[in-house]
């Protein structure tokens, strides 16, 4: 080969295979195949699993949502008395949720009797996999593509700006893609920071499944980390919040898995849709033969919490936390208090 | 559009593969559409300010080069000059004018508070400036021949690679090089690839992650001395990672599209004298105020006490041409002192060799260390937000010992990171000793290709497991 282009193209692709061939090595060398924050909670719920009656599986909204110390004070002042596990686990998709309701279920739990999934999971591709090697959504690209088309599908991209706003958006997630797809597994290098983090003031870290990262941030260091107008951003997925659209037939299937799994095993299961996640799902409890315990609206949204409550766009901080605990409190209560009723 | 932003990345590779496909002849043009696209990424409306600067020192070159007369070129270099520095103070320098007379009118309690201006400081005016009054000194000096050719000229100026951070090129250099077939070789994309990657090493592994504490601790108003010290260390490599890191990546890109790009960094926590790290730092600036202004004011060849006061001088000016403020002043004065005092031997008793036992490893390594110590405590006023809080630091470094307790890390700054940086200046550090002793020079040419592929291996891990991706801008382009 003389020609200098196609030498030093030649010298790029093989640097890139040789980067390829290493991080699928060190995927599969590297210990552990489950997603460490999952690994962790799955042996803190295996030290108190004969003590919970709810376990709550969904995303990171879960996660940064459920306080079951605030949420059991909520239940008990209502005249329900009950003990809950917070298994939101980051990123989680579908597939990824039976799998970790069928985990805890290996445990036999004495006490278990409700389960509450997420509605908004992710629809990963990984979703079949029962041995599923956990890494983030947006990080795979035979995940990320077809989400960027969803995401972007049906709209019109006549005018410049759109065009640019589409290549950001599509830069902006391949680089999440390139520069974490050495994450290895979420091994053992870069989550040790979450994990080293102290739990957040007045709840308890370990045993209620309920950790906080956010505690040392403050507004101004949320502001500098986001520089878009957090406020805005949030005002604007309060306007868009009451249309829903449907699930998707193939995530109904999932969930309907999910659900057939929790009554087999003699759970109750409840669906549950958090603030701000108008689109995937569908308010039809025939199709999915259960309760929806509706957290998306505006009423919440728009009034019971505020900016302040929010880490970020999606997520909610200790305070957002804790606010919506108690109002789930008041909501669940209420269901259980149904169910309970002849 | 920064360097450690994906789409630099693909805007390099898109405009590499144009360049390669556009004939020799005409590889100038993409190459001067891209360094405005490059620049107008960051806002469209201050183009207009580098197209005025290649204007009118382009002109005025032409001038100078037709015009026999010594006076009239004189006058015409002064215009060229007077213009060019016009735009910079007032886009840079008149809000700290401004502010200095207020302060003044305070202090004497006369006259009526000024306006500021509240001009945007446009990115890497300093550095396009300077670049440009160079040609035309050097025009005028008749160094170089005055460029006809626009497009070649425009493109000097404004080659986005060293645009907005420099090094700031010699139109011998440079503008030759513009004229040539920019022809790629294998080894010659090697060279720019390894050192596009040391470059994302130095920046996203260390600089970034070394922000984040020296952020912290210079954003607060109080912390231990321990503190103080450790953040200002951190500081000293930050900014050398920072700043190296962004000339490692612009002459890698110039390298990729043909060009050869000047060194500006050689290793300078190696150096055994200031007068040995400023050789070695920031190389176009300090050899263009060699160049420009410390040897027209008589260089060495002057009294003792002229020498020093120029010194003085020029480094002070060099601070100030860093920053509109007293901080950048003083650094660059105490620069001048530390200078001045190295000097004092050879000033005092020219022609004297120093003693053998001077140059035994053992005396280089204090010295080195030593000189490492000053340098980094310059720093403190280069990072302080204003004097008071330089005087705070250096009172409370000196209120030694140091309590290793007073040390304390939070959930943005573990101790795991602290020893992440620690691990990585190490690692730096120690490759650097590797390259001063001459067997590996990454910014060599015709370095073994294994070694290259090697070498890019290792750092194209090392970014993407270690790297911090806070888009941070590079610190010299506020300069």
């Amino acid at each position: 080969m003389h020609n200098p282009l196609l030498k030093s193209l030649f010298h790029l692709a093989l640097l890139a295979a040789l980067l390829a061939a290493t991080v699928a090595g060190l995927r599969t060398a590297t210990p552990g195949r489950e997603y460490i924050s999952f690994t962790r909670k799955l042996n803190d719920f295996t030290d108190c699993k004969d003590s919970v009656d709810m376990v709550f599986i969904g995303t990171s909204r879960f996660h940064r949502a459920i306080d079951p110390t605030t949420l059991e004070a909520g239940l008990a002042a209502r005249g329900v008395h009950l003990r809950s596990y917070n298994f939101g686990v980051r990123g989680l998709c579908y597939g990824e949720a039976m799998y970790v309701l069928s985990r805890i279920l290996d445990q036999e739990p004495a006490r278990l009797r409700y389960v509450v999934f997420e509605t908004d999971m992710f629809p990963g591709n990984r979703a079949k996999k029962r041995d599923t090697l956990k890494s983030s959504y947006w990080r795979e690209p035979q995940t990320l593509w077809p989400q960027l088309r969803q995401d972007v599908g049906g709209r019109q991209y006549r005018s410049l700006r759109q065009v640019v706003h589409l290549a950001d958006l599509a830069f902006h997630n391949l680089k999440a893609s390139l520069t974490n797809m050495l994450y290895i597994g979420e091994g053992p290098f870069l989550l040790q920071w979450a994990w080293d983090a102290p739990a957040c003031p007045g709840s308890k870290q370990g045993e209620k499944g309920f950790y906080c990262f956010e505690m040392e941030y403050t507004a101004q260091e949320i502001a500098k980390w986001r520089p878009r107008n957090l406020k805005k951003t949030l005002a604007e997925k309060i306007k868009r919040v009451v249309p829903t659209t449907a699930l998707g037939a193939k995530n109904a299937l999932y969930i309907r898995d999910m659900l057939d799994l929790a009554r087999d095993r003699g759970l109750r299961p409840l669906l549950m849709t958090m603030p701000g996640m108008p689109r995937r799902y569908k308010q039809d409890p025939e199709l999915l033969h259960t309760r929806i315990i509706n957290m998306n609206t505006p009423e919440i949204m728009g009034q019971a919490l505020s900016p302040e409550h929010y880490f970020n766009a999606v997520h909610l901080n200790c305070a957002g936390g804790r606010r919506f605990s108690a109002l789930l409190a008041e909501r669940l209560a209420t269901v259980l208090d149904q169910d309970a009723s002849p | 559009m920064l360097f450690n932003s994906l789409q630099y990345v693909f805007f390099l590779g898109a405009l590499f593969l144009l360049h390669q496909a556009t004939p020799h002849r005409w590889r100038w043009a993409p190459l001067l559409v891209a360094s405005y696209v490059f620049y107008a990424s960051w806002n469209l409306k201050y183009t207009a300010l580098i197209l005025f600067t290649t204007l009118s020192s382009y002109t005025g070159a032409l001038g100078i080069e037709r015009t026999a007369a010594k006076r009239r070129r004189q006058i015409l270099l002064g215009a060229v000059v007077a213009i060019n520095l016009a735009v910079l103070i007032v886009f840079k320098y008149v809000d700290f004018l401004i502010d200095s007379l207020n302060r003044f009118f305070v202090s004497v309690q006369t006259g009526g508070p000024l306006e500021p201006m509240d001009f945007l400081l446009p990115v890497g005016i300093s550095f396009y400036t300077f670049q440009a009054l160079g040609y035309a000194v050097d025009v005028y000096r008749k160094d170089t021949p005055a460029e006809r050719h626009f497009g070649f000229y425009a493109l000097y100026v404004s080659f986005f690679p060293q645009l907005v951070a420099g090094p700031i090129e010699r139109s011998r250099n440079l503008l030759p090089q513009l004229r040539q077939r920019m022809a790629l070789s294998h080894a010659r994309f090697s060279s720019g690839l390894t050192l596009i990657l040391l470059g994302y090493f130095k920046k996203l592994v260390i600089a970034d992650r070394l922000a984040v504490y020296v952020d912290a601790i210079y954003g607060r108003q109080q912390a231990t001395p321990l503190e103080w010290a450790v953040a200002t260390l951190f500081f000293s490599f930050q900014i050398y990672c920072d700043f190296s890191g962004y000339t490692n990546i612009a002459i890698g890109s110039a390298r990729l599209l043909g060009i050869d790009l000047m060194r500006n960094f050689q290793r300078p926590y190696l150096a055994a004298s200031v007068r040995d790290f400023w050789r070695r730092w920031h190389i176009s600036l300090s050899t263009w105020f060699r160049d420009y202004l410390y040897i027209p004011l008589g260089g060495n060849r002057v009294s003792p006490g002229r020498l020093m006061l120029n010194l003085l001088a020029v480094f002070a000016l060099c601070g100030l041409w860093h920053g509109a403020a007293w901080t950048f002043v003083a650094w660059g004065g105490l620069h001048g002192v530390m200078l001045c005092a190295g000097n004092l031997p050879r000033i005092l008793r020219p022609g004297t060799a120093p003693h053998r036992a001077w140059s035994s490893p053992l005396v280089k390594a204090a010295k080195i260390l030593g000189v490492f110590v000053l340098v980094t405590l310059a720093w403190v006023l280069f990072r302080a937000q204003d004097m008071g809080q330089a005087l705070d630091i250096y009172a409370s470094l000196a209120s030694l010992p140091l309590n290793p307790g007073e040390l304390t890390f939070n959930a943005t700054f573990g101790l795991l990171d602290f020893n992440h940086c620690l691990a990585f200046i190490a690692l730096l550090m120690g490759f650097e000793c590797l390259m001063e002793t001459g067997r590996f020079d990454m910014a060599a040419h015709e370095g073994s290709l294994r070694k290259q592929f090697a070498a890019q291996y290792v750092l194209l891990m090392l970014v993407l497991l270690f790297g911090t991706y806070t888009s941070n801008e590079f610190i010299y382009f506020q300069f």
